[in-house]
């Protein structure tokens, strides 16, 4: 028994070329299923394979399984993107996602129909970009502090009129002091470079800040934001990220941006 | 619409930008099957459970997804030295990360 893996919805496309990626089995065609005007992007799938308690259980526990599968789910729908070399809006579905037969799809597109073509016109020329920010250099950036921030330059005068026996305490304290203000700092140079692009951006959102085991750096991450920019915007959005770049290098922090990604930020509903 | 195409690998775009878009987010429409993902906050803990395990670690590379050629650009080169200590730290605080989430496994069970 084969069921339906889907992918994605778009809008109707005319003479869009068939989709090369593999399905998410690894083999299956991909193919586009027209239904009132929208496009499921969808793959056969073997029901005993990918309803199988091992299926559920790899999908759990086996990291290399969900690498494998997560990548081939999403160059699915970054080709689907693609239509005759322009970029064109899709829902990106949450993977594994899985339909019986096609009738048990159709329902499901009836009934989530209006919602669909919803959040299709709220993306309709728009792309997702993301931003992250690492704390790169965390001594260039506690040096900043040092120098420049009141409160500590406050407790440092302090301990210095004091005699030695207290000091050697109060330096304890300086450095929680010094811990502190390089926290708020960190957190406001996140906010205002949230909000800078922000303006920039029709919509955004903060993301989850992730942990150095999934994003394979050294770094910490700061800020990972994620922002639907209009198409006729994107040369202005990418222009105030290289000018943030260079000002946040200047403190330590390095920033990443990439895109166009599927709206996966926007689509949910 | 603009004259482009999916351009990821522009810049340092590597697993976790994927996994966290594709199994974390996305729109939520009802299948017959779903296939129930570890979301990205438990992918973080196994994570941390699997460099806990010498062999896996060994077996998969602690950096599995910066030695993809696809998925990471300007992967750095490893200090392997400090690689080695910042393990050897992990170890220890996966073994209380294990507990908890055996603790916290059977409970959902």
């Amino acid at each position: 028994m084969n069921g339906l893996y889907l992918y994605c919805l778009r809008e109707g496309t005319i003479n869009s070329p068939a989709i090369s990626a593999k399905g998410i089995d690894g083999k299956g065609e991909i193919f586009i299923f027209p239904y009132r005007g929208l496009e499921a992007i969808i793959s056969r799938v073997s029901l005993d394979e990918f309803g199988s308690e091992e299926m559920q259980r790899k999908a759990r526990e086996d990291l290399n399984w969900i690498k494998e599968k997560g990548v081939a789910h999403e160059r699915v729908i970054e080709e689907a993107m693609i239509n005759n070399g322009k970029l064109i809006s899709a829902v990106p579905m949450r993977f594994g996602v899985i339909f019986k037969d096609e009738t048990k799809l159709i329902e499901s597109l009836d009934s989530n129909y209006a919602g669909i073509k919803r959040v299709l016109e709220s993306i309709r020329d728009k792309q997702e970009w993301s931003v992250k920010a690492y704390l790169m250099d965390s001594g260039k950036f506690t040096q900043a502090i040092k120098e420049k921030n009141e409160t500590v330059k406050e407790k440092e005068k302090e301990i210095a009129s004091l005699p030695e026996g207290m000091a050697f305490f109060m330096e304890e304290e300086l450095k929680q002091v010094i811990a502190n203000e390089v926290n708020m700092e960190l957190n406001s140079s996140a906010d205002t470079l949230f909000d800078r692009l922000t303006r920039q951006s029709s919509a955004s959102v903060k993301c989850n800040i992730l942990a150095k085991e999934l994003t394979g750096k050294r770094e910490p991450m700061v800020l990972n934001a994620a922002y639907l920019v209009s198409e006729g915007k994107i040369e202005s959005f990418k222009h105030e990220v290289e000018g943030l770049k260079q000002q946040l290098y200047e403190k330590g922090l390095c920033l990443e941006c990439s895109g166009p990604w599927p709206a996966f930020n926007f689509t949910g509903y | 619409m603009s004259e482009q195409k999916m351009m990821h690998a522009t810049e340092a775009t590597n697993l976790a930008d994927i996994l966290e878009r594709v199994l974390d987010k996305g729109i939520v429409i009802a299948g017959d099957i779903k296939i129930q993902i570890a979301d990205i906050d438990l992918l973080t803990i196994k994570i941390r459970l699997l460099v806990a395990s010498v062999d896996k670690a060994m077996e998969m590379g602690i950096n599995w997804w910066q030695q993809d050629p696809y998925l990471s650009s300007g992967a750095k080169g490893g200090d392997i030295e400090q690689e080695n200590r910042e393990l050897r730290k992990k170890l220890e605080r996966n073994e209380e990360l294990k507990k908890r989430l055996e603790r916290a496994e059977a409970k959902a069970t």
